[in-house]
């Protein structure tokens, strides 16, 4: 059954994990910092050989001096083994000088003090004495050491034998007192050589401690001669300055050689900072020029699409002006004389009305004449209805001729506004070209579009009419098309600072501001694909950037928008100017 | 480590010497303040009598050698405490002997068990002594380095005593003694020894120090078929075991009496019974044994009116190891007095001074005497006997 506590367990071994490679990852970042350290690099090898030197010298005088203690001891217990032979030998013989060799109790008194003098002997010199009969029965034992064991009695036989108790470590010799039948056995510690060794150590351990210390004292000296200069140069490096060591000579040196490489650098760096500053400059300039040139390109590109534009829509209004003006031309004969012919015609009717009138004033007169002709005529002049032609040709002629002087005018206007291959400048009124284009464009909004003019007497201005035309055009359009329906387009002018402002505002939707700055971009256009070209108003602000005129635009969502034409008064010479280079231009 | 308490401690010493021949001009000059030298004894309790013994010697040591104008041109002035028998008492006498009275030297207590008691604190305090009323070799077993004995180790008190009893024919011998360490010292050198004599110890009795029943050891020690009894005990257990072989109806071949019939009062307080009983003796009025040892015993009895035994004899010859010491070292300071001692080989009125490494005396056996007919007779080794061992048949 899971209790859900081994997740955590999991992710918290999991996470102690992490924190423990964390930490042993920092802990080898910090060891290998210390290996780099100047103080390691320098402290290591000679603690490392001191340790080496020391252990190799502490073992080898520990193995000399083992040897030689041991050799000592050897030899020792070999003399006293010697001096408790001499003991037992004096009793012997003064037993022997006092001829009482052969009395037992003289022998036994004798073994007794030589057994005594075997315990002074073994507590003055610190050994055991074991004294065995033949019988290996034992006799004595003096001094406080261990007893040998039995196995290693007959090793230590006129030799020495060493045996061990726990750590303690003991030799023994033995040896056979033939006149007593006595098996004597010298046991003997290695206090002796204990305490030297542990003198000798004492002696190691204040040496290496002095040597230690000495070598640290050493090393400290050295690293800190070393370190001092080394961190000196280090110091004037970090903040950027040239080392000026003075001291120890080859500090100095290398002092010397970092602050002559370091004026190299610096020198290399300047030329190399004076050769990327020239670059960025160069750079700067080449990209600025090239951005210039861009743009130019650009605007270049852009005049050219407009002109194409321009071309285009001119070549299309010329053909439709060439055309209107065709039609125009051959509307305007036959409707001269037409209208001719009406006028004629009017006379021949009011001739003939006058005639017919002379008839009826003699009406009675038939028709007592002649009755029955009387009669048909009368008929006649039922069946025709002559009153009411009487009455109704007056008007129909008037009609025909008002309709005759609308076509006229129309044509009359088709040739004004068409105007084609009409390039030279010449003053215009430009009220009479805005009502032109009304007419023109009339059909389109005449359901639509009330229009009020606010005309406040413009003189005439000296411009390319047909061209504004085009411009009145494409702005009513706009405006016709802005108003869904009963809508107002106010057409107000007035002469303002030497220029003459035309302003035509339309009730439309108007134009939302995030696209006022891109309305006479070429090919913007927010109306359906197919609807429009996104050239009118492009092109409307070429002609009177022509003119050296402006065009600007206050439009309100939902309430409507403003365009306020302004145009000088007359041609400014910088337009004539260019306009007279074009045409030599294009003469060469 | 070692090395350098070694050189401080020898620079110390060569500072003391040289601020001790600097100023010793001006004590000189004017009265040399005397040389005061602390010991307890037990001048009450149950080892009384040792302790007024050994005040006695030692008190003759002070008259001779003040006498003598002192040592160094300083007088002696012994300060005794009494320690009433009791080795507690007596540790506590010489710490303040040592702290508050800060004595210039010390002489020995009476008895192994007190001077074991006081031996740590003398070793402690640097100071050296010579003992003078101590013989086990428990002592020495300590690695004491300040200790120095006069006595004979305690292990051969009885070796003298068995081959007596060899040349008798007798070959069991019954052992008794108190639980206490120098008689234990005494009966296990006896024990030890007896083989090499070919003598079987038939019966081993030990008797609780401070209740023994004497009686009863007496009686084991008959049933034990053991033809002589060796007795290991102080002067009070030497009468009454006496007195309860008697009062048994047991008297064994030989009785030997360590170190309780060695003193006068145990004839005087036996009377008869005290003869034949054998004990042994560090001491006695012979020039043979003991050079110059008549002139002290007539000083004494001069002094003291009564005949000296070796517990007073010992004191005296701590004395003159003491002041031979001082001489020696031209110095009280401990260190060189204490190596003074190390090295001194020298002959008191008890023998000869020279010990080993571990400060126990050598090359000393002590003599066995019997009380034949009220006095003391030497009756081992046979080349210093006086009279022949007396058998009980």
């Amino acid at each position: 059954m899971d209790d859900g506590s081994s997740a955590p367990r999991e992710l918290g071994r999991g996470q102690g994990a992490v924190t423990q490679r964390r930490a042993t990852g920092q802990r080898r970042t910090s060891m290998i910092q210390i290996r780099q350290r100047l103080a390691f690099r320098v402290f290591f090898p000679i603690v490392a050989f001191t340790l080496v030197l020391g252990s190799a010298t502490y073992l080898f005088i520990v193995y000399a001096t083992s040897s030689f203690a041991h050799e000592q001891a050897e030899n020792n217990l070999r003399w006293r083994s010697y001096a408790v032979q001499q003991i037992v030998d004096s009793n012997v013989n003064e037993l022997q000088r006092t001829r009482k060799a052969a009395d037992p109790a003289s022998v036994r008194d004798r073994k007794v003090n030589t057994l005594v003098a075997f315990e002074d002997f073994a507590r003055t010199n610190g050994l055991r004495i074991d004294v065995f009969d033949a019988a290996t029965k034992i006799l004595t034992s003096s001094g406080d050491l261990p007893q040998a064991p039995d196995y290693a009695i007959q090793k230590s036989l006129d030799s020495v034998h060493q045996f061990g108790v726990g750590k303690d470590r003991y030799y023994m010799y033995t040896f056979m007192f033939e006149p007593w039948q006595w098996r004597i056995t010298l046991v003997q510690d290695s206090h002796a050589y204990d305490n030297f060794m542990q003198n000798l150590a004492h002696g190691i351990w204040i040496g290496a401690g002095t040597l230690i210390g000495a070598a640290f004292l050493f090393m400290l000296h050295l690293t800190v001669s070393m370190r001092r200069p080394i961190m000196r140069i280090i110091r004037d490096l970090k903040v950027n300055q040239q080392p000026s060591y003075r001291g120890i000579a080859e500090f100095e040196y290398l002092s010397n050689s970092i602050s002559a490489m370091m004026d190299a650098v610096c020198e290399k760096n300047a030329a190399v900072e004076r050769y990327r500053d020239d670059l960025e400059v160069l750079v700067q300039e080449r990209t600025t020029e090239l951005t210039k040139a861009n743009d130019e390109l650009k605007k270049t590109n852009q005049r050219l699409e407009e002109t194409h534009q321009q071309l285009l829509q001119s070549e299309k209004l010329a053909s439709i002006g060439q055309l209107a003006a065709g039609v125009a031309h051959e509307i305007n004969n036959p409707i001269g004389f037409v209208n001719s012919n009406v006028g004629t015609m009017q006379g021949y009717i009011t001739d003939l009305l006058r005639l017919i009138r002379a008839y009826e004033e003699h009406q009675e007169i038939l028709r007592q004449a002649a009755p029955q002709l009387a009669g048909g005529i009368d008929a006649l002049r039922k069946e025709i209805d002559l009153d009411f032609i009487k009455e109704d040709i007056a008007g129909l002629l008037e009609e025909s001729k008002d309709g005759l002087g609308r076509v006229t005018k129309i044509v009359q206007d088709l040739k004004d506004f068409s105007r084609v291959g009409e390039a030279d400048w010449h003053y215009a009124n430009l009220e009479r070209n805005i009502d032109t284009t009304l007419n023109i464009i009339w059909n389109e909004l005449k359901y639509k579009v009330r229009i009020v003019k606010e005309y406040g007497g413009l003189p005439e201005v000296e411009c390319l009419p047909s061209e504004l035309n085009q411009v009145f055009m494409n702005i009513l359009l706009n405006a016709g098309q802005a108003i869904e329906r009963n809508g107002t387009i106010t057409l107000r002018t007035r002469v303002q600072d030497n220029e003459a402002w035309i302003d035509i505002q339309d009730t439309g939707c108007g134009i939302p501001a995030e696209n006022l700055n891109r309305i006479f971009d070429p090919f913007f256009t927010t109306k359906p694909i197919g609807k429009g070209t996104g050239l009118g108003l492009s092109l409307a602000y070429g002609i009177m950037r022509k003119h050296q005129g402006t065009i600007d635009v206050e439009s309100e969502v939902g309430r409507g928008t403003l365009f306020r034409l302004r145009l000088p008064l007359a041609r400014p010479a910088s337009v004539e100017a260019q306009d007279q280079a074009e045409g030599v231009t294009q003469q060469a | 480590m070692i090395l350098l308490e070694q050189v401080l401690l020898y620079l110390f010493r060569r500072l003391f010497v040289v601020l001790a021949i600097a100023l010793a001009p001006l004590h000189a000059q004017g009265e040399a303040l005397p040389i005061r030298i602390g010991l307890s004894l037990s001048l009450t309790g149950s080892l009384s009598e040792f302790g007024r013994l050994h005040r006695n010697g030692y008190q003759l040591w002070e008259a001779h050698v003040n006498q003598r104008g002192g040592i160094l041109g300083r007088k002696v002035e012994l300060i005794v405490r009494d320690d009433k028998s009791e080795p507690q008492t007596a540790q506590r006498i010489y710490e303040e002997l040592i702290l508050k009275d800060k004595v210039e030297l010390l002489f020995s207590p009476y008895s192994s068990p007190i001077t074991l008691a006081v031996a740590p604190v003398v070793e402690r305090h640097g100071y050296s002594i010579v003992v003078t009323g101590a013989a086990s070799e428990e002592i020495w077993n300590k690695g004491y380095k300040n200790i120095f004995g006069i006595l004979p180790a305690a292990g051969r008190f009885a070796v003298g005593f068995l081959a007596l009893l060899a040349n008798a024919s007798i070959s069991q011998v019954a052992i008794v003694t108190t639980d206490d360490i120098f008689p234990a010292s005494v009966a296990s050198g006896a024990r030890k020894w007896a083989p090499q004599y070919g003598i079987t110890v038939a019966a081993n009795i030990v008797e609780p120090r401070h209740s023994p029943d004497f009686l009863r050891a007496a009686e084991l020690a008959r049933q034990s078929g053991a033809q002589a009894v060796v007795l290991a005990g102080y002067l009070e257990e030497a009468i009454q075991m006496r007195r309860a072989l008697k009062k048994i109806g047991w008297m064994p071949a030989a009785y030997y009496a360590a170190t309780g019939g060695s003193v006068q009062k145990y004839a005087e307080q036996l009377g008869n019974d005290a003869n034949m009983t054998c004990s042994t003796s560090l001491w006695e009025a012979n020039e043979d044994l003991f050079p110059r040892s008549l002139q002290f015993a007539i000083d004494y009895r001069a002094r003291f009116s009564e005949t000296p035994t070796q517990q007073a004899a010992a004191p005296y010859a701590a004395g003159q190891v003491l002041e031979a010491a001082i001489l020696k070292a031209g110095t009280t300071e401990r260190s060189a007095l204490r190596r003074a001692l190390s090295s001194l080989d020298m002959a008191t009125v008890i023998g000869r001074f020279s010990v080993g490494p571990d400060g126990m005396l050598n090359k000393r056996f002590p003599v066995v005497f019997q009380w034949q007919d009220g006095r003391r007779e030497i009756v081992w080794p046979p080349e210093a006997k006086t009279a022949e061992l007396l058998i009980h048949r």
